[in-house]
């Protein structure tokens, strides 16, 4: 926090620190400090438009996470083998779908196709002996702290509906995601980075573009900030300084802003929009230190760059965002979501044995690596990690040898925040198509998450056109099992 | 939350916050801790189910059996066969074993799923609490007409006069009396007149979006003439970038993208036709009425008319994108966001809400929401090409050249289509193999679905050259574009994205997922007045339902009393930042209530007593003192205590400009600006005016994004104002903001260099400091400003650059005061 006495702007250039405004030490008392207060007063100054904000950044009540990585594998990962072995699947195999079964509506429309038995191997790992294929070794010696979530379902049936519902809570674009909720409810411990961070493991636009992490109706300051997806190279963009500008020439002129913006603001001393801009200078100055700090894995050791897969070409994408994550999630950074596959990289339509050999060895070590990072950290137990995609995939074959969308029935799993591990919650029917036991739908999912982070699904909530709007859509509950309950 | 209350600002949030609270409380009032699960699971869980599956016929004037379950009453004494429920008693409760389908086998329809009957038993198992909330809905008919009774939004206008027996009351403006009554009451005065050049920077940035130039300036600031301001409102309001500014503020509110805004979010190559209608009918002060009449119906009305065509293309703005599986749950979406857009746009109704319960607040019954809904049941999207009209000749032509295409493309073309066609169900398909003229309406709509994808997607470039091969694919696309000459290659896109409706019989609006019970037909919804909708084909149009003319009349018509309201205070909105009503897309209970409610009908009955001419309201508003007064008032102490928000007021509230504003006047200070009015949207960032950059709905615009303009996805009646880092590193070190800049500082030196009167007498630091603050502030710099910068100016070429950037990070330029 920024004291009265000198600014940090004024200390590193050297000038002498002339006067501040009366109200500058009251503004930000004012503001709480941090982006959520500025963000309050952004919105104070359109009147009575405080009213819209009812966030908590102490929580409904307490919270088992401080900060959720969500792993998000685009494009659909297979729960068939992956987490949720189904042996009638390979019985059956090459024959139509049984007509006990209620014939999906598929993204693709094959009709008639027969089922694909799954070519892998399974074995039960940790205490708890949860199943889990040789697709996932890795993970797999975390057995013991993973949920799965065997019966997750949504509505979405293509990509755009289906990252629309698993970012949003609707298959339609326009609502906040669930980052979005997350900082504007919790606000971020870390002043000088985003509350809500995304980064992906190549740069390409991924499924929706910037509406997967949007605002929607909430204000900008919620949206989520790519990290490390500039064309420059910079961690988040506009943080260089300009090309040919040297630190000295920059402060000179943050300081000239700063003081003719003073000038001007004492002739207008009740106008808080007028100081929130001023101290934004401030947070963007801290920002520019703070975030390439962040994203610096020099000071990381060899043995933890090799823990994650860096050295390796094939895990070292993925491996860096998720080492990345980590050093966000020490730095007290809320919402980080990282995209595995960006592009609808895991959609095996066909050749579902190469694509996810390539997928899953891209992110199984990393995982595991990040688990047991934030493990040997005493981070995991106040970090909430989610896996999953925005959908499954079909027993029914396509193309012969990959899988269609599934959205009726799917896999996600959630370790550590407060999460007891060790347990399979709910199931798919006989085949893995439909989720039968324990359903989880996506708003119940976007629910657990909330309320593991303190939030309440129903009393978050923003007043958006004379509707009180809520993360969930007013649907979900928490799945209670999660916490052992 | 602790320090926000400890403090000036905050005590406005605590104010806020309490007010919110007060809502939200009576919204679940009476609730102790221990019953607000149940609370919760009713209001999630039941009532929804109940609303769904049971209102239909024991709801409201509805009660088949005698028995009504809207309320807890009717479910306890129930109907002819006794209660309904027993709390506590699940199998002794007539509702359980009414859905087991033990007797009575309810509803008959369809049994309910195990899960929703687990939740009825659930909730009689746990006592059946019904919790009452004071502010929802009774559930009466009574109840109802009480409450519509009772709200302010659904009265008559009343604009009674001000009583402006006050020595302010000499304002010429009956605006300021109705400003000055409410004012006198607290004991505040309006503020004095702004100085000349802040004056005509605001209304110039108000009309046209742009700054005045400092030569503008200089001109008003010594126009001694009576008249002076007058000619300036006049001159800005015929100025063509009038209806570019008033445009853009349109297009927030009704959706407006250049993209389909799904997975591909493909570019609309037509979209801006409807942008462009928008900005021709401001300038050409299209009646308000017709305004609203040809986006809702202007194919109805004007089926060959190109701009009613463009104009109804409003309903065309939502997302749609044709790669979708599920046609008919794709269609339910879309009808029901044309629903929801209409009456938030042009009722600033929350429709929405009773889409799946009766709205909870206002008086809105779910009937209201597929009334309205009806209404768009036959809407039908029309993909229109115009007429090429050719010669016999030509037309020979072309028949040769048709002929020329068929024979190149075999069947291969029509089966790589039906490949894709092939993938829906067998349902649909079948509908898609129908001949149109056999088809229902819904057919006809589901076939359109399903020929979208047979186009975009089955026959897309790509896989038409793969499977003709390069030779045939080449002589293909020659034909084609010879075709293209004469206006008809059967695959060129679309002129305009228009709206008609569909052909066949209309498919009764039944409630989500029925295939018979209750029909509802289009009518106004019962808050004001419930008027049944006429509908009759229109003269213009006979193959039209009329449906969407007899609500666009309807809405424009004397019976509604809310349309011109929701319409002047959009207007008033735009001039002062802040509505008379602060919700302007909600004017139900969870609303404000608005300021100055005579004021507000006041202008409404302006609107329409001048034949909806929304300048003549406008022009009201820009001349009175009202909108001219000083951001600073003599009594600013005592006006901080009673009216902190500036709700009454009593000065002119500060605003930072907007996100096209901001970058416009960029291009303005660098003398980069290309003034071409209208046409299609450009790619990239070229330096014509914001409103025409390309948006696209998955990529958007740094620096726009930077300053809250709205993503386009869902409507925007009133865009956020967030001051955030990135926004500052943005403004600070983005190469678009640094090359503005160093464009900004040669435009001044070359002005310096061409004019030899300046230089001649030795350009110093300090003027080219003053120039530079003039082109962007609009004012000259102050004297110190001037010295706080001259040095760095001085210092050379990278000096005056570094003094535009200062400026162009100033608030003295970003707030417009």
């Amino acid at each position: 926090m920024v004291t009265k006495e000198s600014s940090s702007l004024c200390r590193a250039v050297g000038v002498p620190h002339h006067a501040a405004p009366l109200n500058r030490r009251d503004f930000i008392a004012n503001a709480g400090g941090g982006f959520g207060g500025l963000a309050l007063s952004g919105m104070l100054a359109q009147s009575a438009d405080a009213a819209r904000f009812v966030a908590a950044p102490d929580g409904h009540h307490p919270a088992t996470a401080k900060s959720v990585i969500f792993l998000f594998m685009e494009g659909g990962p297979s729960q068939l083998d992956t987490f949720d072995r189904k042996p009638l699947l390979n019985q059956l195999a090459g024959q139509p779908l049984p007509s006990s079964f209620r014939e999906p509506l598929t993204a693709m429309g094959e009709k008639n196709a027969p089922l694909l038995p799954t070519k892998r191997n399974w074995a039960r790992y940790g205490e708890s002996g949860l199943e889990i294929s040789d697709w996932f070794p890795h993970v797999a010696q975390h057995a013991d702290h993973l949920a799965i979530i065997r019966s997750c379902y949504g509505e979405g049936i293509n990509h755009s509906g289906g990252c629309n519902l698993m970012n949003t809570g609707s298959t339609l674009g326009g609502r906040p995601s669930l980052g979005a909720w997350v900082s504007y409810g919790l606000g971020t411990e870390n002043e000088d980075l985003p509350a809500f961070v995304v980064m992906k493991d190549k740069r390409s636009a991924g499924t929706n573009g910037v509406r997967s992490w949007g605002q929607g109706f909430l204000p900008a300051t919620y949206q989520g900030t790519p990290v490390g997806d500039t064309a420059s190279g910079e961690a988040i963009a506009n943080l260089q300084l300009p090309k040919g500008v040297d630190e000295a020439r920059q402060l000179r002129k943050l300081d000239l802003i700063r003081q003719i913006n003073q000038q001007h603001a004492a002739r207008l001393p009740n106008v808080s929009d007028l100081e929130a801009r001023i101290e934004s200078y401030e947070l963007a100055y801290r920002m520019q230190a703070a975030a390439p700090e962040a994203v610096d894995l020099a000071s990381e050791t060899a043995e933890t760059q090799e823990l994650y897969g860096l050295n390796d070409k094939k895990t070292a994408d993925f491996g860096k965002i998720c080492l990345l994550a980590r050093r966000m999630v020490e730095r007290g950074v809320r919402f980080i979501q990282l995209y595995s596959g960006t592009g609808s990289g895991w959609d095996a339509h066909s050749g579902i044995e190469s694509n996810h050999t390539k997928y899953c060895g891209a992110v199984d070590q990393p995982i595991a690596a990040l688990l047991s990072d934030l493990k040997r950290r005493g981070l995991l137990d106040q970090t909430l990690v989610v896996w999953g995609g925005e959908f499954g995939r079909t027993p029914m074959s396509e193309k012969g040898d990959g899988r269609d969308h599934n959205p009726t029935g799917f896999t996600m799993w959630m370790a550590g925040g407060g999460v007891q591990g060790g347990q399979v919650i709910g199931a798919t029917d006989d085949l893995g198509l439909y989720a039968v036991e324990d359903r989880a739908h996506v708003h119940d999912v976007h629910a657990s998450i909330l309320h593991l982070m303190g939030l309440d699904r129903l009393e978050l909530s923003y007043n958006y056109q004379g509707r009180l709007e809520r993360p969930t859509v007013n649907e979900g509950k928490m799945i209670s099992k999660l916490i052992g309950a | 939350m602790k320090l926000l209350f400890e403090s000036n600002l905050s005590r406005q949030i605590a104010a806020a916050v309490t007010a919110f609270f007060a809502i939200s409380c009576s919204a679940y009032a009476d609730e102790g801790a221990s019953d607000s699960d149940a609370s919760i699971f009713f209001e999630t869980k039941v009532r929804p189910l109940l609303a769904q599956h049971c209102f239909e016929c024991h709801a409201g004037d509805k009660s088949e059996g005698g028995l009504r379950v809207d309320h807890h009453q009717g479910l306890l004494l129930g109907g002819d066969s006794g209660a309904a429920i027993v709390p506590g008693d699940v199998s002794g409760s007539l509702l359980i074993t009414a859905v087991r389908y033990e007797e009575l086998e309810m509803p008959p329809q369809s049994k309910l799923s195990d899960d929703e009957i687990a939740v009825l038993e659930r909730w009689v198992e746990n006592g059946a609490v019904w919790p009452q909330h004071e502010g929802a809905l009774a559930g009466t008919e009574e109840d109802l007409q009480e409450r519509i009774k009772n709200w302010w939004a659904a009265q008559p206008l009343e604009p009674s006069l001000p009583r402006g027996e006050l020595a302010s009351a000499h304002s010429r403006h009956l605006i300021d009396r109705y400003i000055d009554d409410l004012l006198t009451e607290v004991g505040l005065q309006r503020a004095p007149e702004a100085d000349r050049a802040r004056l005509v920077r605001r209304l110039s940035y108000d009309l046209i979006g742009l700054p005045p130039s400092p030569e503008a300036i200089e001109r008003f600031e010594n126009d001694q003439r009576p008249g002076a301001y007058q000619r300036l409102v006049n001159e800005l309001f015929a100025n063509p970038a009038y209806g570019e500014r008033m445009g853009r503020l349109w297009l927030d509110l009704v959706r407006y993208s250049d993209s389909d805004g799904w997975r591909a979010d493909a570019y609309r190559p037509q979209a801006w036709r409807y942008r462009q209608f928008v900005v021709d009918a401001f300038n050409h002060s299209m009646p308000y009425d017709q305004f609203v009449k040809w986006q809702v119906a202007g194919d109805e009305y004007h089926p060959n008319d190109e701009e009613a065509l463009a104009a109804v293309g409003f309903l065309r703005l939502g997302i749609y994108e044709y790669n979708q599986r599920d046609a008919e749950g794709q269609w339910q979406n879309i009808v029901d966001e044309l629903t929801d857009v209409t009456a938030d746009v042009f009722l600033a109704t929350g429709l929405a809400c009773a889409k799946c319960h009766d709205h909870k607040f206002d008086p809105i019954p779910r009937s209201d929401y597929y009334r309205m809904r009806s209404v768009f049941e036959p809407v039908f999207f029309n993909d229109w090409k115009s007429d090429p009209n050719l010669t016999d000749q030509q037309q020979a032509e072309v028949e040769r050249l048709l002929a020329e295409l068929k024979e190149i493309e075999g069947e291969d073309i029509h089966k790589l289509g039906m490949a894709v066609v092939s993938r829906f169900t067998n349902e649909l398909q079948a509908m898609y193999h129908k001949s149109p003229e056999d088809r229902t309406a819904y057919e006809n709509q589901m076939a359109y679905l399903l020929g979208r994808q047979y186009f975009e997607e089955g026959i897309s470039g790509t896989r038409s050259k793969k499977k003709l091969g390069d030779e045939r694919f080449a002589r293909r696309e020659e034909v084609l574009k010879e075709l293209d000459r004469f206006g008809a290659n059967p695959y060129s896109p679309a002129e305009l994205m228009s709206i008609r409706d569909a052909d066949g019989e209309i498919q009764p609006t039944r409630l989500p997922g029925r295939s018979s019970g209750r029909e509802f037909l289009p009518g106004a919804p019962e808050l004001f007045g419930g008027a049944s909708l006429e509908c009759q084909p229109p003269s213009e149009s006979i193959t039209s339902s009329g449906r969407r003319m007899a609500l666009a009349e309807w809405i424009v018509s004397e019976e509604n009393p809310i349309a011109a309201r929701v319409m002047v205070n959009r207007l008033w909105q735009y001039h002062f930042g802040t509505g008379l009503v602060d919700s302007p897309n909600d004017f139900g209970q969870l609303g404000k209530k608005p300021s100055h409610p005579h004021l507000l009908d006041y202008l409404a009955s302006r609107l329409i007593d001048s034949g909806w001419d929304i300048q003549a309201v406008q022009r009201e508003i820009v001349m009175s003192e009202t909108y001219r007064q000083s951001s600073m008032n003599s009594l600013m102490d005592q006006g901080m205590e009673i009216d902190p928000s500036n709700r009454l007021l009593w000065h002119r509230t500060v605003r930072r400009v907007d996100a096209e504003q901001y970058r416009d006047t960029l291009l303005v200070a660098m003398d980069r600006l290309d003034y071409q009015f209208g046409g299609p949207a450009i790619t990239g960032t070229g330096p014509r005016r914001s409103l025409y950059l390309r948006r696209m709905r998955n990529s958007v615009d740094e620096i726009l994004t930077a300053l809250d303009t709205p993503p386009g996805l869902v409507g925007t009646a009133k865009r956020d104002v967030t001051t955030t880092a990135p926004q500052s590193l943005m403004m600070m070190n983005s190469s678009r903001v640094i090359g503005v800049a160093s464009q900004f500082a040669s435009r001044i030196r070359s002005e310096f260099k061409a004019d030899t009167s300046l230089t001649s007498a030795g350009v110093s630091a300090e003027a080219f400091v003053d120039r530079a603050h003039r082109l962007i502030v609009g004012l000259p710099a102050t004297e110190e400003t001037k010295k706080l910068l001259a040095p760095l100016a001085e210092s050379g070429d990278q000096g005056q650059v570094d003094v535009c950037h200062i400026l162009i990070n100033s608030n003295a330029f970003l707030f417009i005061d």
